[in-house]
């Protein structure tokens, strides 16, 4: 904590907290009184809040700036996977993570209509399969996962492509997330 | 293979026919020749008939791609009715004693199979616009609009050389005079159809999506080409553009065998999964690590 981020009211420790949303209610009220009716703190707080957009705004541009395509990320992903299980056999293995399950279902409906689609349509099952869980599959909500995901493959490819990731995907047993 | 053949020799008869014509129009050989499409495409679009129903019934009752193929069986339908009613009506002489009257009532079917054909490809667009693919187009795409909608005037303005532009009927005149934009809206959702076949990345699907838009564009460049006064000064060129008018037809069924692929492999998958799944997904991941094992991290 630098001593330097303060003025003549307030610590540093006492301005962080209060720019965090704390340090406790009684005491982050009595200061948010005193910010409001005091020239100097209100003048102060306001430049921190447009330094801390400036900040929001700078950081935002650096992310979009070294984003990762969706075929980066993917590649990433399973060759983490293959590093992963490069000393083990694959017809040993019993369990998987939903995201090693999710990779491998898009690996096999991938030739059949293409790599967009499959993208596409598990990204929209995930949404539709993870609205209140925060986003993330687990075993929990598996089955929900792949009943979408059969769903959307057979409302575009058909009930043949529906049927195989439904039979697929029951049969990957998903470890506990 | 067969739908290959058939297009291939579409596409010899009806440029050898274009070119017969300007050159011995009133040989036996020509007129026959010349009518041969009739066949020709009625054989193609029964089998886009038979295939699109097939391909129909693969989806789940209700669903919007159901009903895209369903109304391209309709397309095709309505299309093996009006070459059947074109090739009676050469065969009857028709097209000598009544060419203005019952002859062009075909402009009925004609426009039928376009505005199901145009449905068809909206319900399509509409599906794979649920799951977010066809919505976002790029600078080229819009230029294709652009260059289709330049098509349509062009149509237009050689509208006294199109079929039935002389009909007797008022009705079927302003059916025949409606045929550019009704060629033009199929033409605009292949565009789009392009468009979603980027964004699919590849598969079998991609490939069905490709023959599509290939038929769409095709015919609608090929009609361009024959109903201006274009191909009279220079008769390779419409020789070119009946060929290619000639073989479109037959791109529709071959679309569909590729969209019938797409069913069959997944059937076959989705069996061998049914009787030994750890095989198969013993089997996959062993595709994903061979694939990627090797490959650095970008």
């Amino acid at each position: 904590m630098r001593d330097d981020f303060s003025n003549e009211h307030f610590s540093g420790t006492e301005w962080l907290s209060y720019l965090d949303g704390g340090p406790g209610a009684a005491t982050g009220n009595e200061m948010k009184t005193h910010v409001e009716n005091c020239p100097e703190c209100g003048g102060f707080a306001a430049s921190i809040g447009a330094v801390r957009a400036i900040l929001s705004e700078q950081a935002g541009q650096l992310r979009e700036a070294t984003a990762l395509s969706d075929e980066a990320l993917d590649s990433m992903l399973t060759s983490c996977f293959s590093r992963l299980r490069s000393t083990a056999s694959a017809e040993g293995r019993t369990r998987w993570s939903a995201s090693e399950a999710i990779v491998l279902l898009r690996v096999l409906v991938e030739p059949i209509c293409g790599r967009g689609t499959a993208g596409a349509t598990i990204d929209l099952a995930l949404r539709r399969s993870t609205a209140s869980n925060e986003g993330s599959v687990t075993e929990g909500n598996w089955s929900l996962f792949i009943t979408n995901f059969s769903d959307l493959m057979a409302s575009v490819c058909g009930s043949a492509a529906g049927r195989l990731v439904n039979r697929a995907g029951f049969c990957l047993a998903v470890a506990r997330g | 293979m067969v739908l290959w053949v058939g297009c291939a020799v579409s596409a010899v008869a009806g440029g050898a026919a274009r070119l017969l014509i300007d050159q011995r129009p009133d040989d036996t050989v020509t007129i026959w020749l010349s009518q041969a499409n009739q066949l020709l495409f009625l054989i193609a679009y029964s089998f886009s008939l038979y295939l699109w129903l097939k391909i129909a019934a693969d989806h789940p009752a209700g669903s919007i791609m159901r009903m895209a193929w369903l109304l391209m069986a309709w397309s095709s339908a309505i299309s093996i009715v009006r070459h059947g009613f074109e090739g009676t009506a050469f065969l009857a002489g028709w097209t000598e004693t009544v060419p203005t009257t019952l002859l062009s009532l075909r402009q009925i079917p004609i426009v039928l199979s376009l505005v199901f054909l145009a449905a068809g490809l909206i319900a399509m667009w509409s599906s794979f616009a649920a799951i977010g693919l066809g919505l976002r187009f790029r600078r080229t795409d819009w230029l294709w609009f652009a260059l289709i909608l330049a098509f349509v005037p062009v149509i237009f303005s050689a509208r006294e050389n199109l079929l039935d532009s002389h009909s007797s009927y008022a009705v079927i005149r302003h059916l025949q005079a409606a045929s550019p934009v009704l060629l033009a809206v199929p033409a605009l959702i292949a565009v789009v159809l392009h468009r979603i076949r980027q964004e699919m990345g590849g598969g079998q699907l991609a490939t069905s999506l490709r023959l599509m838009v290939a038929f769409l564009v095709l015919r609608l460049v090929a009609l361009s080409f024959l109903g201006s006064p274009f191909h009279e000064h220079f008769p390779a060129i419409g020789a070119l553009s009946q060929a290619c008018g000639w073989a479109a037809p037959w791109l529709f069924p071959l679309a569909a065998v590729q969209r019938w692929k797409v069913t069959v492999s997944a059937s076959a998958l989705a069996a061998r999964y049914e009787t030994n799944p750890a095989r198969e997904i013993a089997g996959l991941s062993q595709i994903l690590m061979t694939e990627h094992a090797a490959e650095p991290l970008k």
